[in-house]
């Protein structure tokens, strides 16, 4: 689908646990079809260079993103809270690949990373869906509400200190899934176990990549994943070749 | 009616706007935001004789007011570049010009004897790329390197010949009149300025390559100050650029001496840049009452 540069106003701005805002925004048109693992790349006050943020959840004149505050822009952003405008290129990139004739699925995410999972079962209500969501804590968790519950069959919750669900990683009750294709994004460190998974079991699995971006449309290329296509290692371009590719690809 | 005509070595302009080398792709990226075929020219991204991978990443920083990269010549390689983008940029309707680099003088020769057989309509020489390690601005430091590299690549040219400086030298007036003498039909200036960005946390540069190349509008006031030196040392036409960004800029841009501009950074902030510029420039010229833009190059009025 075609980009364009929608005009948003922020309509509410929660903020969760562990500086994770839930931003929803009004959009003045009507937006084009957003697949599950596509971004936007916003324009926040003050700053030049866009942020790419995967979009969460969104309708035809709606859309919902998991915002971290990391840096100056993203703290910009946030902080002018709700009634705020501005502006977004979207949708862009590559989303994660749904393959018709597979119903056994499993997302797998880590924190602000599960963010671009939730559409995946939200949009395809047919796929026998298996969502492992990894948190710091249940503190951390709260920034989806019951979203994966509502739209998933499974849901596996995982913390690093026991105090939602699993005491561990996602990535460790995988092997009991056996899913048919896997769907990740997160730390390098948990694309790696799931490619490992994956690569044991014959699996089909796709990661989305993250990488600091600059135009955010495939001209500049800054955004630089290393990606291994027929026996050669090349630098392929987190926001058009991505920011989804297939695990196997994925140089660790 | 404003007349955005301009012309660089002969080669006519429709507006005096150029998407600059490795901020545009081969132009079909944002073709697909406006057309493209509206702005005076295209350069494409930086080419040479093989594909490059480039540097690793981090390759871009943020900064003040602008930013810094270190993609290091990624690209497909020449013959890609005249099979597979030159065709569709052709039919663009702009001018098309290749950007292409070299780690020898003999890779340079045999690059632009490639591309003088090819339908680009013009040559730009980067002999001032920061982010290659042998080549790329190495020959583009000393004015003799630059009168060298010039020399040896005008025999094999057959196409107008832009030279791209580097503003990382002693004095780029010298550079300027290098590439004069070596036969060069045009100069542009600046690329980006070497410089660096630290993420004091990790407590490392934030690039992978330590440093890179800074662009955007913190570098313009050093632009204009060499566009305007270069201006009046020169015989032949300058391409101005660094950190334009409105009509206005291009404007400043043309006052002191350059025949055209090159946008670069702005691309990357949005990617409507380039077609909001040229209508900025034409608002400029009519709220102005200049009927002829290219009447106001050179016209920077100095005691």
């Amino acid at each position: 689908m075609k980009a364009i540069k929608a005009n948003l106003t922020v309509t509410k701005l929660t903020r969760f646990a562990g500086d994770v805002y839930r931003v929803e925004c009004a959009s003045d048109d009507s937006l084009p079809q957003i697949s599950a693992g596509q971004f936007a790349h916003i324009k926040v006050p003050n700053k030049d260079l866009r942020r790419p943020i995967c979009v969460y959840d969104n309708t035809e004149n709606s859309v919902t993103f998991i915002i971290a505050q990391k840096g100056e822009g993203t703290r910009s952003f946030v902080e002018r809270g709700e009634g705020a405008r501005f502006d977004a290129l979207l949708p862009l990139g590559n989303g994660f690949p749904i393959m018709p004739d597979i119903t056994n699925v499993a997302v797998i995410g880590g924190w602000t990373g599960c963010a671009p999972l939730l559409k995946i079962a939200k949009d395809n209500p047919w796929i026998n869906c298996t969502a492992l969501l990894g948190f710091p804590n249940a503190e951390t968790a709260k920034v989806y509400g019951d979203d994966f519950d509502r739209y998933c069959k499974r849901v596996c919750y995982c913390t690093d200190d026991g105090s939602l669900g699993y005491h561990g990683y996602p990535t460790d009750i995988l092997t009991e899934i056996a899913p048919e294709v896997v769907y990740v994004c997160g730390a390098m460190g948990m694309v790696k176990t799931v490619k490992e998974f994956c690569a044991a079991r014959g699996t089909l699995g796709f990661a989305s990549m993250e990488q600091r971006m600059g135009c955010g449309v495939g001209a500049c290329l800054v955004c630089s994943v290393k990606i291994e296509r027929d026996g050669k290692i090349i630098n392929a371009r987190a926001c058009a070749d991505g920011p989804v590719f297939p695990i196997k690809e994925i140089v660790v | 009616m404003v007349n955005l005509k301009t012309t660089v070595a002969g080669v006519e302009f429709k507006n005096p706007i150029i998407a600059a080398s490795g901020t545009f792709g081969f132009g079909r990226e944002y073709n697909s935001f406006y057309d493209v075929g509206m702005l005076g020219g295209i350069c494409s991204k930086g080419l040479t004789l093989e594909p490059r991978q480039g540097n690793d990443p981090v390759r871009i920083a943020e900064t003040p007011s602008g930013m810094l990269n270190s993609v290091g010549l990624q690209n497909p390689g020449v013959m890609h570049f005249i099979e597979e983008e030159l065709p569709f940029m052709k039919s663009l309707g702009t001018v098309v010009i290749a950007n292409a680099a070299g780690s020898t003088e003999s890779d340079y020769v045999k690059i632009v004897g490639i591309l003088s057989d090819s339908d680009v309509d013009m040559i730009e020489l980067n002999i001032s790329c920061p982010n290659v390690k042998c080549g790329g601005m190495a020959f583009g430091v000393l004015p003799d390197g630059v009168y060298e590299i010039t020399h040896a690549v005008r025999k094999a040219c057959k196409k107008p010949l832009i030279i791209k400086l580097t503003p990382n030298v002693a004095n780029i007036v010298d550079n300027a009149l290098a590439a004069q003498r070596g036969g060069a039909d045009a100069v542009s200036l600046i690329n980006t300025v070497v410089a660096m960005a630290v993420d004091f946390k990790r407590r490392k540069p934030v690039l992978a390559a330590k440093s890179g190349g800074l662009s955007g509008p913190c570098v313009k006031p050093i632009a204009l100050r060499m566009v305007h030196e270069c201006y009046k040392a020169l015989d032949i036409p300058i391409i101005g650029m660094g950190g334009i960004m409105t009509g206005t800029d291009v404007g400043e841009f043309m006052l002191c001496g350059a025949a055209a501009v090159e946008v670069g950074t702005a691309n990357i902030f949005d990617p409507y840049a380039g077609e909001r510029i040229v209508n900025e420039l034409t608002k400029l010229c009519e709220c102005d009452n200049i009927t002829d833009v290219s009447s106001i190059i050179g016209g920077l009025k100095v005691e």
